[in-house]
């Protein structure tokens, strides 16, 4: 029996988000273009029942990702996190974000945020996925965050980020080094 | 929010065979084992109509990176042509319209069990093992959950022991396969059943390497670019198999890993263990236009 199977639209969009998502993060600061702009193409192909998420102060965020079927819980209990980081107050807010334990570090928080990818605020970054060094420019962040994220991660506890300027993603996960240049 | 606006008209069967919601599960895994290489990530594990043990962890990975695109190459020990990889690789074209190859350079997804290919595998490109036993801890701790607390706290001391005493017994380290390795200096990993000659091609390597054991729902990855260290003493360097001066009996090519070939007159013979790449050597040598891509191991050394 021969079978025809075809991938439908929303599986095709889904399986390439997802593709970009796992090469963000396998290869930190490199830039990946998205299908489709927008936190709700990441969460589509990500969260459904089995987690919870918190979208900040963004209401309308917060009821379309809650139709994945997700759970809307406090940013301290998310395991993944859709918000902003332009003000000290966004930075003071995810400071509390969820960094796993000693024995389970990946019941740690995922945080995507938006930033400005290619200006701003020059990072210098070096770890796994990463040949040598690379250098990239974020905009759109409070200078804040970054001894923030220095002072809340402790390898392997900690949690992965991914900024996201329109269709545009960086990831940066827990395992890579930030130098603030 | 109600059970009905979640779920999708009914269909005969899924693409790639695994459900949606399987598939986000692994995806969440894969990319928390990405952010914490070496760390074993639990996951599910949903059932595959292939018995546990033989190659379901790696089979629910290549699934879920499949697109119709995808150019999907299964290696069994090294073998394209055996039944486990023939099995895996037509059944992957068969739920995924993936286009099937044989050729290294041509994949895009390299699932393995037991062996890297010779050939370098580029950027673009993801091994995908599959992986018996996850836990290098276990001769030493039998206990999972005792086994996790050590991962965390780093206490890998009764690794050495386990090496010193083969070296004590044996005068060298008898680890045969599954060599432990440090990764990014943080987790030890089991790099699967591969032997001692495979593990520094996973190091620094330019892709992306995702371990997935399905009976014990453990999976782990390597980033490209990241430190896979076997465990060694200062003084005893890691030693790989000494194939280095073995010339394959049908291709002739020398300095690669090989299989023995016991004989009748207890003499042995020698084949290349990649067996497509044994056949891109037997053609370009009958003079066809093959393109062999560079290798890890050139005149038996890595470089």
């Amino acid at each position: 029996m021969a079978l025809s199977i075809l991938p439908t639209a929303d599986d095709s969009r889904t399986n390439a988000t997802f593709d970009e998502l796992m090469w963000a993060l396998a290869r930190p600061g490199l830039v990946r273009i998205l299908p489709l702009a927008g936190f709700e193409t990441l969460a589509e192909s990500l969260i459904d029942r089995e987690c919870s998420f918190h979208a900040g102060s963004d209401s309308v965020l917060a009821k379309r990702l809650a139709e994945t079927g997700a759970r809307p819980v406090s940013l301290d209990k998310a395991d993944y996190v859709f918000t902003t980081l332009g003000s000290e107050r966004d930075v003071a807010a995810v400071s509390t974000l969820r960094i796993g334990t000693l024995a389970y570090p990946d019941e740690a928080a995922t945080l995507f945020a938006p930033a400005r990818i290619g200006s701003g605020q020059a990072l210098r970054l070096s770890g796994p996925g990463i040949k040598d060094i690379l250098t990239i420019e974020i905009g759109g962040v409070d200078p804040s965050f970054w001894p923030m994220r220095e002072k809340a991660i402790r390898y392997p506890l900690g949690w992965d980020l991914y900024l996201v300027d329109g269709d545009r993603l960086i990831g940066i996960p827990r395992s890579t080094k930030i130098e603030v240049l | 929010m109600t059970l009905q606006k979640l779920t999708r008209p009914w269909t005969a069967f899924n693409y790639g065979f695994l459900d949606e919601s399987a598939k986000r599960e692994l995806r969440r895994r894969i990319l928390k084992a990405i952010a914490v290489p070496g760390y074993q990530v639990p996951y599910a594990s949903r059932e595959v109509p292939i018995a546990r043990g033989w190659g379901t962890g790696g089979l629910q990975v290549t699934l879920t990176l499949l697109k119709p695109t995808s150019v999907v190459k299964v290696i069994d020990q090294g073998a394209d042509d055996s039944v486990n990889a023939s099995s895996i690789r037509k059944f992957v074209g068969r739920v995924g319209g993936a286009v099937e190859t044989e050729d290294t350079m041509e994949a895009t997804i390299i699932q393995s069990r037991h062996r890297i290919p010779e050939e370098k595998l580029r950027e673009d490109q993801i091994l995908v093992l599959q992986v018996p036993n996850p836990e290098p801890l276990r001769p030493v701790q039998p206990d999972m959950s005792v086994a996790r607390e050590m991962h965390g706290d780093a206490d890998y001391g009764q690794l050495w022991l386990i090496l010193y005493e083969q070296l004590v017994k044996a005068g060298r380290i008898m680890q045969g396969s599954s060599y432990p390795s440090m990764v990014n200096g943080r987790h030890v990993m089991t790099p699967s059943p591969i032997p001692r000659w495979d593990v520094p091609k996973l190091n620094q390597a330019d892709h992306l390497t995702i371990l997935s054991a399905g009976r014990e729902k453990r999976i782990f990855a390597v980033p490209p670019y990241t430190s896979v260290e076997p465990l060694v003493f200062d003084d005893v360097p890691y030693r790989v198999e000494d194939h280095q001066d073995k010339t394959c009996y049908r291709s002739d090519v020398s300095g690669f890993f090989m299989n023995e070939l016991p004989q009748d007159d207890g003499s042995s013979l020698y084949e290349l263990s990649d067996s497509h790449f044994g056949v891109k050597n037997i053609q370009k040598s009958e003079g066809e236009a093959i393109e062999i891509g560079e290798t890890w191991y050139k005149n038996g050394r890595v470089k």
